[in-house]
């Protein structure tokens, strides 16, 4: 007997027939499905890209995390799971295809190669069983509540699974018709094989009946293929090459008619479309977002779904997301981190607030912020004139047009207006005198930069606000932009440059890191302190930067800085960001508490941050904690010998 | 229904002012801030909350003034006029009221509405002066404007908290109080497309006057200004420990206000407490 298989025993002409017309009809059915989707995204804007696509990089990301599953693994059961449906898949489709060839093309599946090939199938079918067994518990029985326990993930993974077992079934029922010896390579085959030979079944017609079962469930397969979240195997890695063309966070110019009409999918871009196609609902974006946590109106994975209804039905997507939702959002991104496909679900949001920024309809607050960054030119209404009221006592340069100065230090609204903001101005100030820095301030020249107008959707507001900032940025000369906001710093280096200002950017924190490692700034006395550090979301998540604060901190003798949960790029968001700071939302818990809760349970006496806003935010939440907030430059300043 | 919405410019007083080289004050530490009346805003809110019709903004002033026009125009007016006779600067009340009416009678609205008083001159004489002269009923102090078929509703502020609703056949005055309507929030954008809108210039020729008649009507005018007497102002940061929007109310409005330096104080505790320890406080400095 020849050590191989015959493809088509015991299957009747009919039923081979009726497999390869299930399948073309299904198969067809899935492309046309999916020519849908893809019609419909280009009716979408085009993208603008916040990037050129690097070609290398971008492949490698993909196959990073297609083949190693970086995102997924961030949940490691389910990092497991899908690596075994995954590769089990895989293994087991690419079987399928051999056979195909081996029958059609060129037979090689004889003798050792058969045997091998054989012994690997079982094994992934295997891997695939156990991987499928265990979603399915994940899912409906236990595993984290966020995955939702649909009938759509019941039935998909009910098949995925029956398909597996129906292989395996209908190889034993042939092994033991046909009892080929070198089968028992065939492990699983084998032994069922064994099973059915013990029960005395009728193995052949068992074996018949099998294999229909197996062909009509693999159609099944392709018919449902497109329209469940199956969809993500066919866009996930398409998702993830574009993604490399945008930043996290940054968000695109409005097209020009932005806001002036319902949102229709067409006036999504067909980035923003394809998204919508691509997610799997799996929920880690819901599972990380602050306002669900805090128990307002928003879940960005409801927001993802209503936008593919709102693509699929043709519909505008503002009568789908409430303004409840769309002003929930702190634009920190958390979801987008946390999404294995990267799904922005920000920029959708900051699409509808367009719209109704555009009618008028925003929250008073808001509305307030925005008319005194028009009027006054910061977000507080402040008097434009007590801009440098912080300096008082302070020898600082204020800059004239023409001068040339080596760092800039941008302030910002907050550290000239707010009184904690303030504090973290002055510290950065004296330290950076300290150190024997260079620099300068362009005092009533200076104006909001239009970064909480635009997060709030009010796109002309940011365009007219830059235009000042990039004029007056333009009038002096220097070698780097310093800010102490985060704010600042995430629209001076990646939505500025679009604007024609391209220039270095630091943040204070970094900028203060250098001065220590060149021992221009000294680690002083002890302030046997417990601190925790808050990672602002502008600076850590949306800009990657979370290492210079800790250089800081980690250098202070006698203080002992303890991690949150939630930290680094997994920062958890004080609720300032998206123009949470001016809009006063009723519904839930504030942001801040959760965050003051999670600060305090490190043990730690002392919260540090690094953006003013994140100060404020969280020193609102101190009273009667005995617990301080501070800028990691007070920390600083503080520990500088006298 | 026809409506005209009469707008003031005026200077932001909300900015910390200070006393100019010339007659008026200053803004400290930077340029004046030139806004449109907040009393005319609400005006012209409610104008457009009520809907109906056109709407008409007219202001009298020279060219400098055609910003408010502008807004007004993205606001929701449908047509802005700017009246301005040589001769007119620093009119009295009667006067301006005088050339108010002659606009009025060759527009004739079925409504004129208005702020009760503007943040500079602040006499509030204007409308009650314009409503004598047209011969229509005024209503000033209004805070709440509706309809009830042909009829302006107006919910209006009396003395001592008292609040009276009235019902107008229309030709009326009304005077709307600042702040009695939240206006919509209106996109730089949409401002913007108001830039392109063409705005009405009326000289005396367009209200059958002529300048020297004009002039004629200012009877009385400003001579000079007095400062107030300096009073040390003390700005007192907000606790760190309150929450954001807490802080931010402080800022915004006076929180508690101390009686001198130091003394205030905050009470806290139950109705009765509180209300124990008010009146002896009143007591101790004999105040009861
Ligand atoms: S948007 Fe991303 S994280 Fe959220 S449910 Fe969809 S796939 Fe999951
Ligand atoms: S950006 Fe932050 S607040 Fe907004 S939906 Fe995502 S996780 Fe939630």
């Amino acid at each position: 007997m020849e050590i191989t298989r015959e493809v088509w025993w015991n299957v009747p002409g009919w039923l081979a027939l009726a497999l390869y017309l299930g399948s073309a009809l299904t198969v067809g059915f899935a492309v046309r499905v999916a020519l849908g989707h893809v019609r419909r995204w280009l009716r979408g804007r085009p993208l603008t890209a916040a990037r050129p696509l690097a070609p290398g990089r971008a492949l490698r990301r993909v196959a990073v995390e297609v083949f190693a599953h970086r995102r997924i693994f961030e949940d490691p059961a389910a990092g497991w799971a899908h690596l075994l449906i995954f590769y089990g898949f895989l293994a087991l489709f690419t079987g399928t295809l051999m056979v195909f060839v081996h029958d059609r093309l060129v037979p090689f599946l004889f003798g050792p190669t058969y045997l091998v090939f054989s012994l690997t199938l079982d094994l992934a079918g295997l891997a695939f069983l156990v991987g499928v067994g265990w979603a399915l518990v994940r899912r409906f029985a236990g595993g984290p509540g966020r995955l939702p326990r649909s009938a759509e993930a019941l039935w998909v993974l009910l098949l995925l699974g029956a398909i597996g077992a129906s292989g395996f079934l209908l190889e034993g029922a042939r092994i033991a018709a046909t009892r080929p010896p070198f089968e028992v390579w065939s492990v699983v085959g084998w032994t069922i094989a064994r099973g059915v030979i013990a029960l005395d079944l009728p193995a052949a017609p068992l074996h018949r009946f099998l294999w229909g079962l197996h062909a009509a469930l693999s159609c099944a397969f392709f018919a449902l293929l497109m329209v469940t979240f199956l969809r993500h195997m066919a866009t996930a890695p398409l998702q993830l090459l574009l993604r490399e063309l945008r930043r996290v966070g940054a968000l695109a110019p409005a097209p020009p008619d932005g806001g002036a009409r319902p949102l229709a999918p067409e006036s999504l871009s067909r980035v923003q479309l394809l998204e919508a196609s691509a997610c799997v609902r799996c929920g880690r974006c819901s599972a990380v977002c602050p306002a669900t946590a805090a128990g307002k109106a928003l879940d960005p994975r409801g927001v993802i779904r209503k936008t593919l209804r709102a693509m699929l039905e043709a519909r505008p997507l503002d009568t789908l997301v409430t303004p409840e939702e769309a002003w929930a959002c702190t634009t920190c991104a958390a979801c987008v981190r946390a999404c294995p496909f990267e799904i922005e679900v920000l920029d959708k949001l900051v699409d509808l607030r367009r719209r109704w920024v555009e009618q008028g309809a925003i929250d008073p607050g808001a509305a307030r912020a925005l008319e005194a960054i028009l009027e006054r030119g910061n977000p507080w209404g402040a008097p434009p004139g007590e801009r440098m009221a912080w300096a008082e006592g302070l020898p600082v340069r204020v800059l004239a047009p023409g001068d040339e100065v080596e760092v800039l230090y941008w302030v910002g609204c907050a550290g000239a207006f707010d009184p904690s903001g303030r504090r973290v101005t002055r510290s950065v100030a004296q330290l950076l005198q300290r150190g024997g820095v260079e620099f300068g301030v362009l005092g009533l020249a200076e104006s909001c930069t239009g970064d909480p107008a635009r997060r709030m959707g009010e796109e002309g507001l940011f365009q007219e606000a830059a235009a000042r900032v990039v004029a007056a940025l333009g009038r002096v000369r220097f070698r780097r932009l310093l800010t102490h906001c985060a704010h600042c710093f995430h629209a001076f280096r990646n939505e500025y440059p679009a604007l024609g200002a391209r220039c270095e950017t630091v943040h204070h924190t970094q900028l203060l890191a250098e001065l220590v490692r060149a021992g221009r700034l000294q680690p002083g006395p002890a302030l046997g302190a417990t601190v925790t550090l808050h990672d602002p979301c502008y600076l850590a998540r949306h800009n990657g930067e979370s290492r210079a604060a800790r250089t800081l901190l980690a250098g202070q003798p006698g203080l002992e800085l303890v991690e949150m949960p939630r930290s680094r790029e997994r920062t958890f968001c004080c609720g300032a960001g998206g123009g949470g700071n001016w809009i006063e939302l009723r519904q839930g818990e504030r942001i801040a508490t959760l965050r003051m809760a999670e600060a305090r349970a490190t043990g730690a006496s002392v919260v540090a941050t690094a953006c003013p806003f994140c100060t404020i935010m969280l020193e609102g939440e101190t009273a009667g904690q005995g617990m301080v907030v501070r800028d990691v430059a007070e920390l600083l300043l503080e520990g500088q010998p006298a | 229904m026809k409506a005209l919405v009469l707008l003031r410019e005026v200077l932001d007083a909300t900015l910390p002012l200070e006393p100019g080289d010339g007659q008026g004050p200053r803004v400290k530490g930077q340029e004046a801030i030139r806004v449109l009346n907040p009393a005319d805003r609400a005006a012209l809110e409610w104008a457009c909350r009520l809907r109906q019709g056109e709407i008409t903004a007219l202001t009298v002033g020279p060219p400098e003034v055609e910003g408010i026009l502008r807004l007004a125009l993205a606001r929701g007016a449908s047509r802005a006029i700017r009246a301005w006779v040589g001769g007119m600067e620093g009119s009295d009340a009667p006067a301006l009221a005088r050339l108010l009416a002659l606009a009025v009678d060759r527009l004739g609205p079925d409504l004129v509405l208005t702020g009760d008083r503007s943040l500079e001159g602040g006499t509030g004489l204007v409308p009650g002066l314009l409503a004598a002269r047209l011969g229509w009923p005024h209503l000033d102090g209004a805070t709440h404007l509706g309809r009830d078929g042909g009829r302006i509703v107006v919910r209006r502020r009396l003395e001592r908290g008292w609040r009276e609703e009235v019902e107008a056949t229309p030709p009326v005055v009304v005077a709307v109080e600042a702040g009695s309507i939240e206006p919509r929030y209106v996109s730089v954008r949409v401002r913007r497309e108001a830039l392109a809108r063409p705005l009405e210039v009326w000289g005396a020729a367009h209200l059958g006057v002529d300048v020297a008649a004009v002039k004629g009507w200012v009877r009385s005018e400003v001579a000079s200004l007095d400062w107030p007497r300096p009073r040390p102002r003390r700005v007192t940061l907000p606790d760190a420990r309150l929450t954001a929007g807490e802080r931010m109310r402080r800022l915004m409005t006076a929180g508690p206000t101390p009686l001198r330096t130091g003394e205030g104080r905050l009470l806290e505790g139950g109705p009765r407490e509180i209300a124990e320890r008010l009146v002896r406080f009143l007591e101790e400095r004999g105040l009861l």
